[in-house]
């Protein structure tokens, strides 16, 4: 969790990620940054992220990103 | 049948009076009738396209779930035996079925796009080039198509579908004929809005009390869009044509003028028709997707794209784009870059490669002709250089002591990516890319000389009607600005009753009044002659 | 209480809507007050509509040549002209099954001139004129149906505004001013003409072509002569005299095939030129295509001898209401 906070900060650091819960649907992450966030993960985590989990659901919160990377580690 | 026109009214009266009778259960039954006749209103060939469309999805959408229930049950069933490698091996077979099945609805029904959509410009360069190298006077014929109604814009959706079955995002929808009705929903048919299954689909099957207030608000959306449409866009056509087609005559500030007023005119038109979908759909209590938030107030080009057809811009971000980032291959080249310690190059490549694709195709969306790949292409170039130059235009904002979040930067942002735009659009107001380029070239060359009783002369904009045009653009401006705080509709419906209506008064009277439609009124045809 | 308060306010947005709708519709509609009078008649003939006893329908040579006064002063006969510039022989039909909704004529005189055009005639402003004037009725709806051109459109009829809103550029304080005009214009549909220009032969010679009555012509002419005897209204064909050579002896012909069937009336007034004493060197305003005042003077009075020998015609100048009535319009 604090490794995503940590990447997440490299980004947008003016945000409070403990609690922000619309990174995309209030559009403060634009494509860019979600391209960059999930480059970032898949170095950091050793995962693989693909289209398929490329749904704002995924990654509209620290913690909603932090359940995907678990979910993947699992895999 | 046009969204503009007194037929579509009685139509669609007649299709809500039918579905608020039918039990709540059954609407949807009426909505499917009603778009199907629609649909077939104008040409009922087309309707053998949709129907394709429509059951090869199905059948696609079909097999693909099939086959994630059996690796399930398959699994579960095995679940002991299985070692962990096997599971995953097993998995990616069942997966590659998947993506032959997708692959070929995919090809299908983008190669019937792509052929009724770009089959005469191969034929039209082979019979180009026969003439100028070897000097044949034989052609090869142009392939006779009428694109069907919307085509675009149901692939696209659908296709949507279907990849995001694919990934497992939805259950597929069983019944057919409400499948079909997720592909052919008529408020938006026919320029859109794009939408999405999981938001579409469940409003357009959920039980719905009948309630006046969504007619109501469905009725003022739909009167804005026609003030949009007919009171600024099509009173603008005439003007902004005959300037193009003489620009030669009509160089600097007329050209100027006339590529500020086609912003307007298309914005108008296209912004004003989806009004008129979402308000139409509103009355039979289904929200369709926003399609433009206010794209004149952006401050960079990016963001212009967030807000000007939306619908199609996530489309692309998220059927393209981000498949594309995530490409094994682009991921890897990336890395590499960034192995060898180009650290800037690496970041870049996941994000530039795929926006040139999406950009590439977003022109080729537009039309067939090459000057939209040249426009796709500035833009993807325009936002490259505004992401880019980012660090610069900090640094420069911070010496002038200008605040990027003051009035003075947003205004300037506003203006400058206004501008950028209008300029853009002249490769969609001229017939070639290089006639749009000589656009913009005769615009600062003899930029004298503008006199503003020529446009009411030859220009097609008489006097009156310049005066009303810009009126109407300031009231939209002033709306939109309004909008910024909210629901400008929300904040009528709260105001005194009495004054809701003269609002409503106000609206109606000045799109039956200023609005451009109809044959027009030649007094002297009216003056008794000889009988 | 509360169902009460919901009702009148939805009354009340009824009305106010009407009103609005209306309103617009009166100010952008042409206004036909001191030019092509002839608009007004349609609209001017509802007040008097209860003391028509005749009626003549037809086109711009009936609402110049019948002075409706003449035929008072001569016969006391109390008539209306439901004619307008170029009004087809369809148009005419459902004024008078508009006119027999309110109240029955005695006798119903339908003029023959303009059944020389074909099938597809089509003059949209002279329709204009013709059916805006109208009251709503299902006659005004089937007449707008019968006559429109490809591309007019019925809700243009139903809701004018739609067809005349372009006026905004040239709108008038006499648009406004005469929105709610009620007064006439016309005097019973008669447009009087004062100009003198001669003919210039001294002879009528029609024309030679062998021009028939097309399908829809015939159609109309027996749907009024049915609807005229269906009512116990009597009906009478007639060709209003004028000198002009684009009429033809087939054209008689056809006509009068059609009376002979239904036992009716057909008469043909250039045939009595002499009779009414016409002078086409002084009778007309325009070369002999219609009568001017002093010639319309003369058709009448010759007219109202006509009609009241053939039919019972009431005279109505002993009846106090018709008497007052007609003062008021004579006074004008």
């Amino acid at each position: 969790m604090e490794k995503i906070i940590e990447i997440l900060k490299g980004i947008h650091p003016e945000v409070d990620y403990t609690t922000e819960s619309g990174l995309i649907d209030k559009r403060i992450f634009d494509s860019f940054d979600v391209v960059t966030v999930v480059g970032e993960l898949m170095d950091e985590f050793d995962i693989e992220i693909t289209a398929e989990h490329m749904v704002p659901e995924n990654f509209n919160s620290a913690a909603a990103i932090c359940d995907l990377v678990k979910r993947l580690e699992e895999e | 049948m046009s969204f503009i026109s007194m037929d579509f009214a009685l139509y669609v009266t007649l299709a809500l009076v039918l579905y608020y009778i039918m039990p709540a259960a059954h609407r949807w039954i009426i909505l499917l009738v009603a778009s199907y006749v629609f649909y077939g209103y104008n040409d009922p060939a087309d309707l053998g396209y949709i129907i394709i469309t429509t059951v090869s999805a199905y059948i696609c959408a079909y097999f693909i779930e099939k086959l994630t229930v059996g690796q399930k049950e398959y699994i579960k069933k095995r679940s002991e035996e299985l070692s962990k490698e096997e599971k995953k091996a097993y998995k990616l077979a069942v997966k590659k079925k998947q993506k032959l099945i997708l692959a070929a609805g995919l090809v299908l029904n983008f190669g019937i796009l792509a052929y009724l959509k770009y089959a005469n410009l191969p034929i039209a360069y082979i019979n180009y080039y026969r003439i100028k190298w070897f000097g044949s006077t034989q052609m090869i014929p142009f392939i006779r198509v009428l694109l069907p109604l919307g085509i675009s814009f149901y692939t696209f959706q659908t296709m949507g579908y279907l990849i995001d079955i694919y990934y497992g995002r939805y259950e597929r929808e069983k019944n057919l004929f409400r499948f079909a009705l997720y592909v052919s929903y008529f408020p938006q048919i026919i320029q859109g809005p794009i939408s999405r299954f999981g938001q579409l689909a469940p409003q357009l099957f959920s039980e719905k009390k009948f309630d006046f207030y969504r007619i109501k608000s469905g009725f003022y959306r739909i009167m804005w869009g026609l003030f949009k449409k007919l009171v600024i866009a099509d009173r603008l056509a005439g003007f902004v044509s005959s300037v193009m087609s003489q620009k030669e005559q009509y160089t600097g500030a007329y050209i100027l003028l006339a590529v500020f007023f086609y912003s307007m005119q298309i914005y108008g038109d296209f912004s004003g028709g989806i009004d008129v979908a979402l308000g139409v759909s509103e009355m039979f209590g289904i929200e369709l997707a926003e399609n433009f938030m206010r794209p004149f107030f952006s401050k960079s080009i990016s963001e212009y794209w967030q807000r000007w057809h939306i619908t199609l811009g996530t489309w692309f971000k998220d059927y393209i784009y981000y498949p594309l980032s995530l490409n094994k291959s682009i991921m890897k080249l990336g890395r590499n870059f960034r192995e060898k310690g180009h650290e800037h190059i690496g970041k870049r490549i996941p994000i530039y490669i795929p926006m040139f694709f999406v950009w590439l195709l977003t022109g080729m969306w537009h039309g067939s002709q090459s000057r939209f790949v040249v426009w796709g292409l500035c833009n993807f170039v325009f936002i490259v250089l505004g992401t880019e130059l980012e660090g610069i235009s900090a640094k420069t904002v911070n010496a002038l002591r200008l605040s990027e979040r003051g009035l003075v930067m947003r205004s300037y942002r506003a203006f400058k990516t206004f501008w950028l735009m209008s300029f853009l659009r002249l490769f969609d107001i001229n017939a070639t890319a290089g006639e749009a380029f000589r656009a913009f070239r005769y615009m600062f060359i003899n930029f004298r000389g503008f006199d503003i009783e020529k446009v009411y002369e030859n220009l097609s904009l008489q006097k009156e009607d310049f005066i009303v045009v810009l009126c109407a653009i300031v009231v939209l401006f002033a709306f939109e600005l309004i909008q910024r705080a909210g629901s400008v509709r929300k904040r009528i419906f709260s105001l005194p009753v009495p004054l809701q209506w003269v609002v409503l008064s106000l609206l109606v009277t000045a799109v039956s009044v200023f609005g451009y439609y109809g044959p027009g009124y030649d007094a002297s045809s009216f003056i008794y002659g000889a009988f | 209480m509360k169902k009460t308060v919901k009702v009148i306010t939805v009354i009340l947005k009824v009305v106010l809507i009407v009103f609005l709708v209306v309103t617009l519709n009166r100010i952008f509609m042409p206004k036909y007050i001191n030019e092509n009078r002839d608009g007004r008649i349609s609209a001017e003939y509802y007040p008097f509509s209860n003391y028509t006893d005749v009626i003549f329908a037809g086109s711009s040579t009936v609402y110049s040549d019948i002075s409706p006064a003449v035929l008072w002063e001569k016969e006391g006969i109390s008539s209306y002209v439901r004619a307008n510039a170029s009004q087809p022989v369809w148009i005419s039909y459902y004024m008078i099954e508009d006119a027999i909704r309110c109240h029955k004529p005695e006798l119903v005189c339908l003029d023959m001139t303009f059944a020389k055009y074909d099938d597809d005639f089509v003059e949209e402003p002279s329709t204009r004129k013709s059916v805006d004037g109208m009251r709503m009725s299902p006659s005004k709806i089937k007449c707008a149906l019968a006559s429109m051109g490809e591309d007019e459109k019925l809700m243009e009829y139903i809701i004018p505004l739609f067809r005349f809103h372009t006026r905004w550029k040239e709108l008038t304080w006499d648009d406004i001013r005469y929105a709610w005009y009620f007064g006439a214009v016309t005097q019973n549909g008669f447009i009087d003409d004062k100009n003198i220009k001669a003919a210039e032969d001294a002879d009528l010679v029609y024309s030679e072509d062998e021009r028939r009555l097309s399908p829809k012509n015939v159609l109309y002419i027996e749907k009024t002569i049915k609807l005229c005897q269906d009512n116990g209204i009597g009906i009478m064909l007639m060709k209003t005299p004028a000198h002009s050579s684009n009429w033809t002896d087939s054209l008689d012909e056809d006509i009068r095939a059609i009376a002979d069937r239904y036992g009716i009336k057909y008469i043909n007034f250039d045939m009595y030129n002499d009779d009414i004493g016409l002078d086409y060197s002084t009778d007309t305003p325009d070369e002999g295509s219609h009568l001017n005042t002093s010639g319309a003077i003369k058709f009448s009075g010759y007219l109202a001898h006509e009609l009241k020998k053939d039919y019972e015609i009431t005279d109505r100048r002993n009846d106090p209401g018709y008497v007052r009535r007609w003062e008021k319009i004579l006074n004008r």
